[in-house]
């Protein structure tokens, strides 16, 4: 009980997610627990729809003060049963403050700012509290990772929680759980939010793509000192970088090897389509010509994107590659 | 370190919850006990603090040692109190292996079940008191344990915060409890374990009585009885309450006789009313009802039994209260059947034969048996001197204190006088109980106390049946007139000073004993009769049960809306706050998703005489709220006063055009 948080599962997908907690719900029981499927922000928490259990502790609390109070009747001992009352009472608050904390919770939003599929996205929620009173210790858990808040009366409070992609396009949020142990801890109270938000995923960059097509032909400038082409940047060496590119005097200095980056004269125009990566399938095509479009935004190539249903530029800059790689994400 | 772990302050939090537990309970254990759980305590807690701990058969020898500790300490028997020993030896020793938020808790659990087992001991407000503070801190500990569970691991209020927001919490609960401990059905027998005379020695008159045993009686303080009187009472030199009749001499000891068959009730003629009096009977071993000699009318569930003593129906642990009737002028048993006369008469072959040759001497002289008694009485009072501490008696105890000390205190006398007697002839026999009393005027009642314990005798004349003759009265008349008081002189300024407030502290334990501790089946019945209740009317009782639960929870649920948790409040926030409610006040009201700095930005163009120092204190509060790890203390003070001293000068509705 003390180590749920400490459930580390690696981070997953939403699928992965979901079918991590639905084992807890026996399937009749599903369709009773609210929210029966995604719905839109924003979602205020109420009594319908807040559940509450009290916890292994809170079990054996209850069990020990029943025993205290068979005794303390049995005895007619009546201190030891005011004892015993009170602290059923204070049990009972302990409920009812429970609830309190977690009613009129309202999640406003969820946003995310999208990132390669591989890596874990940021989602930011962002919550606020109808009411009076403050909230303490409310955790928000999804997939195993989890992280804790309070909501100070009048203010709201933005979360974030990380969650594992794998898959490209617009990942569903999924299921959260908003719940709450204080204040003794012998009582879960918790909810579900499933909002309707689904943050978009990039594909993810492909390792050790082939050269882009159009620079198959086209040998790397030789470096040549005093002429046009000015080496302007130096990066880590990847792999399928060619030896004569290494900075070697600069690699030595570093203790790691560097390569040159050269200026691309203007106008240097890369064309990459999707069609023309017929005959690998929509992943690996999306995941190639992500990296073709970061490796050529990244020396300075203006690319043009031909999607089946669209074309993309030709263009250079950040806005353009973060709409390619949206397009790319959104290619069935 | 494991989010399981438990941090130093809240192991504090639960050392402190274990040891104000155990508080309440050491007393009664014997010294040594006491101060091997203590030194126990203290090892837990001086290891707990540096996050150390005993290799686990070192651990395991010491817990195995505290708990043989317990054992010895409450002399082996199998009781309650043995029980509670173990408990408190288990608790103690827990501390040595309180490393984990669920051994905190464990821990607390069962502080909680010690805090009960005190009161197995006293149900004294004093334990309810100590037992609060215990509940408080055992609260205030989970709290925290439930803190610390939190991912992240939020920052703790400060513990003055901790502790009031228990407290709050309690309080809240308070309605709730109260309805539940008054409406509560209670058992009117006990289910199991109806507790026995070998569970404790308590003070309280036993059924024999030797020379000495009544001394340590007369040196307790405490009080035995409260009284109530329907009418008017005696003078306290006439108020002989009546015990236990020990009619058994086996030359040492005077014991009940076992032949007194219960249930036959002696005859008894009495004159005059009957004089109602409500007495409050501290806890004893024993089954006997005290009331004013003689009780003629028992109360409900006792009976008057052999030597017209009342007799409960069933032990019981805690105070009694009943109503009982007696009669002061009467005539008791004015019939002695022939068996009852023998047995009164009986003395042990081979005993007292000095005692013996002169009581014979003295009926051939004078053979009327109020001529004995006169006798008698003048010898005592010539001769003989009372005394607390009187020299040790042989095996022939009469003879050696009539002839040979000649100092005692009411047992010796009453024991000699009734021995006399049977030695001339006349049945004569030893009631234990208590004499005088003490009004307490802020309460009205009278404080009888254990130090008021007597020993009388009665002797049968023919027509006239058993008439109390006190013999000590002819040695020590102040005894009788003025209690014990009268013969050793009282702690000085207690008397004179402290008598009032005494009085007070006494009539306040009387209240509670009739409010909390006699809160019986009966008196529940009773009350609900007040309200217009039937009990057997369990349909009506359970609407109204569920009704008076609905509405205490009703009213915990409105306490707890208006309450909050309590808990962690920043005190910046909380500045934060009285600005808003003034910017409010003066027609700028925060929207709740509204960030600080959008707010000031639209209050300050509503109140353009405040923007600029609200622009500052908004900068001041975004600065400090929430740059996590930078915070300024003593800018945060600063920040807090200005925000609270913050107020605006003019209205932004009023200056609307």
């Amino acid at each position: 009980m003390a180590n749920r948080f400490a459930r580390a599962r690696p981070p997953s997908t939403e699928r992965d997610a979901l079918s991590h907690e639905r084992p807890r719900i026996p399937h009749l029981l599903r369709r009773f627990v609210r929210p029966r499927g995604p719905e839109p922000l924003p979602i205020a928490l109420h009594r319908r729809r807040i559940y509450v259990l009290p916890t292994p502790f809170g079990l054996f609390f209850a069990a020990l003060l029943a025993t205290m109070t068979l005794g303390g009747l049995n005895y007619s001992n009546n201190p030891a049963l005011i004892l015993c009352f009170l602290m059923l009472s204070v049990m009972l608050s302990a409920l009812l403050r429970g609830y309190l904390n977690l009613s009129g919770v309202r999640l406003v939003s969820l946003d995310a700012a999208p990132v390669h599929a591989g890596s874990p996205q940021p989602l930011h929620l962002h919550f606020s509290a109808e009411g009076n009173r403050p909230r303490e210790g409310l955790v928000l858990e999804q997939g195993g990772r989890c992280t804790a808040f309070s909501l100070a009366t009048g203010e709201t409070a933005q979360l974030e929680l990380a969650r594992g992609t794998q898959r490209r396009g617009l990942l569903a949020a999924g299921r959260f759980k908003l719940s709450c142990r204080q204040p003794l801890g012998l009582f879960e109270v918790w909810s579900w939010l499933h909002p309707e938000a689904a943050p978009l995923v990039w594909p993810a960059l492909e390792k050790d793509p082939p050269p882009p097509p159009g620079s198959g032909g086209r040998s790397r400038p030789q470096p040549r000192r005093g002429d046009g082409e000015e080496p302007i940047a130096l990066r880590d060496w990847r792999q399928g970088d060619s030896t004569r590119q290494i900075a070697w005097k600069h690699s030595a200095r570093l203790d790691r090897l560097l390569v040159r980056e050269y200026e691309q004269p203007a106008g240097d125009e890369r064309l990459l389509s999707w069609d023309a990566l017929a005959p690998l399938d929509s992943e690996a095509r999306a995941r190639r010509l992500a990296r073709w479009l970061a490796d050529a935004e990244r020396a300075g190539e203006s690319t043009t994107l031909h999607m089946p249903s669209q074309r993309l530029g030709p263009a250079q800059g950040q806005a353009h590659l973060h709409a390619c790689f949206r397009a790319l994400a959104l290619e069935p | 370190m494991k989010r399981d772990a438990l941090d130093r302050a809240s192991f504090l939090w639960i050392a402190a919850a274990v040891s104000a537990a155990l508080l309440p309970v050491l007393p009664a254990f014997p010294g040594w006990l006491a101060a091997f759980l203590v030194a126990i305590i203290a090892l837990g807690i001086g290891l707990g603090l540096r996050r150390r701990r005993l290799p686990t058969l070192l651990r395991l020898i010491l817990t195995l040692a505290t708990a043989v500790a317990a054992v010895v300490g409450s002399g082996f028997s199998v009781s309650q109190d043995t029980g509670a020993a173990l408990l408190a030896a288990m608790l103690a020793s827990k501390l040595l292996e309180t490393g984990s938020v669920r051994d905190g808790r464990s821990a607390c659990s069962f502080a909680l079940f010690a805090v009960m087992a005190g009161f197995l001991r006293d149900q004294g407000p004093l334990t309810l008191f100590l037992a609060l503070g215990a509940s408080l801190l055992v609260l205030t500990a989970l709290a925290r344990l439930a803190r610390i569970e939190l991912p992240g691991q939020p920052p703790a209020p400060t513990p003055l915060r901790a502790l009031t927001a228990s407290a709050k919490l309690l309080a809240i609960s308070l309605p709730f409890a109260a309805v539940t401990f008054f409406l509560f059905p209670r058992f009117p027998e006990p289910l199991w374990g109806s507790p026995g005379p070998e569970d404790r020695a308590r003070t309280g008159l036993s059924n024999d009585m030797s020379p000495g045993d009544i001394v340590e009686m007369l040196l307790d303080d405490s009080p035995a009885l409260r009284v109530t009187f329907e009418g008017e009472p005696p003078p306290a030199s006439a108020m002989y309450w009546r015990g236990p009749v020990l009619s058994d001499f086996d030359g040492r000891r005077w014991s009940r006789w076992e032949g007194d068959a219960f249930g036959t009730k002696p005859e008894i003629e009495a004159h005059g009313p009957t004089l109602f009096h409500e007495v409050m009977q501290e806890p004893t071993t024993y089954r006997y009802l005290i009331g004013l000699d003689v009780p003629t009318v028992a109360p409900q569930g006792s009976r008057i039994g052999p030597g017209h003593t009342v007799y409960a129906a069933r032990l019981s642990r805690s105070v009694r209260q009943f109503r009982i009737g007696s009669a002061l002028d009467y005539r008791l048993e004015p019939e002695l059947p022939g068996q009852q006369r023998q047995h009164q008469l009986r003395l042990p072959e081979g005993y007292n034969p000095q005692t013996r040759q002169l009581m014979a001497q003295w009926k051939a002289e004078d053979a009327r048996p109020e001529a004995l008694i006169q006798r008698a009485l003048a010898l005592f009072n010539r001769s003989f001197t009372y005394s607390l501490t009187p020299p040790p008696l042989a095996r022939d105890s009469v003879d050696d204190f009539l002839f040979a000390t000649r100092e005692g205190y009411c047992e010796h006398f009453a024991s000699a006088f009734a021995v006399m007697m049977r030695a001339a002839g006349v049945p004569a026999r030893v009631v234990t109980g208590y004499q005088g009393g003490f009004h307490n005027r802020i309460g009205d009642y009278w404080l009888v106390r254990n130090s008021d314990a007597h020993a009388w005798t009665e002797v049968w004349l023919e027509g006239r049946g058993w008439v109390r003759v006190d013999p000590t009265a002819a040695v020590a008349p102040e005894r009788i007139r003025d209690g014990l008081s009268g013969v050793i002189p009282p702690p000085g300024a207690l008397s004179r000073f402290g008598e009032p407030l005494w009085n007070l502290v006494d009539a306040m334990r009387r209240g509670w004993n009739f409010v909390i501790v006699d809160f019986n089946a009966a008196r529940q019945r009773e009350l609900l009769r007040k309200l217009g209740l039937d009990m057997d009317d369990w349909r009506q009782l359970g609407v109204v049960l569920i009704a008076a639960i609905a509405l205490s929870l009703a009213l915990s649920f409105a306490l707890l809306w208006r309450a909050g948790p309590g808990g962690t409040r920043d005190p910046l926030l909380a500045a934060w706050q009285v600005l808003c409610r003034r910017l409010a006040a003066a027609g700028v009201a925060k929207a709740a998703a509204e960030t600080p700095d959008r707010f000031i930005a639209r209050a300050a163009l509503a109140l353009p005489e405040e923007a600029a120092q609200l622009h500052a204190l908004s900068a001041r509060y975004v600065a400090q709220r929430y740059a996590d790890g930078l915070r300024d203390p003593p800018e945060i003070r600063a920040l807090i006063r200005a925000l609270r001293q913050f107020r605006p000068r003019t209205h932004a509705a009023r200056r609307a055009p």
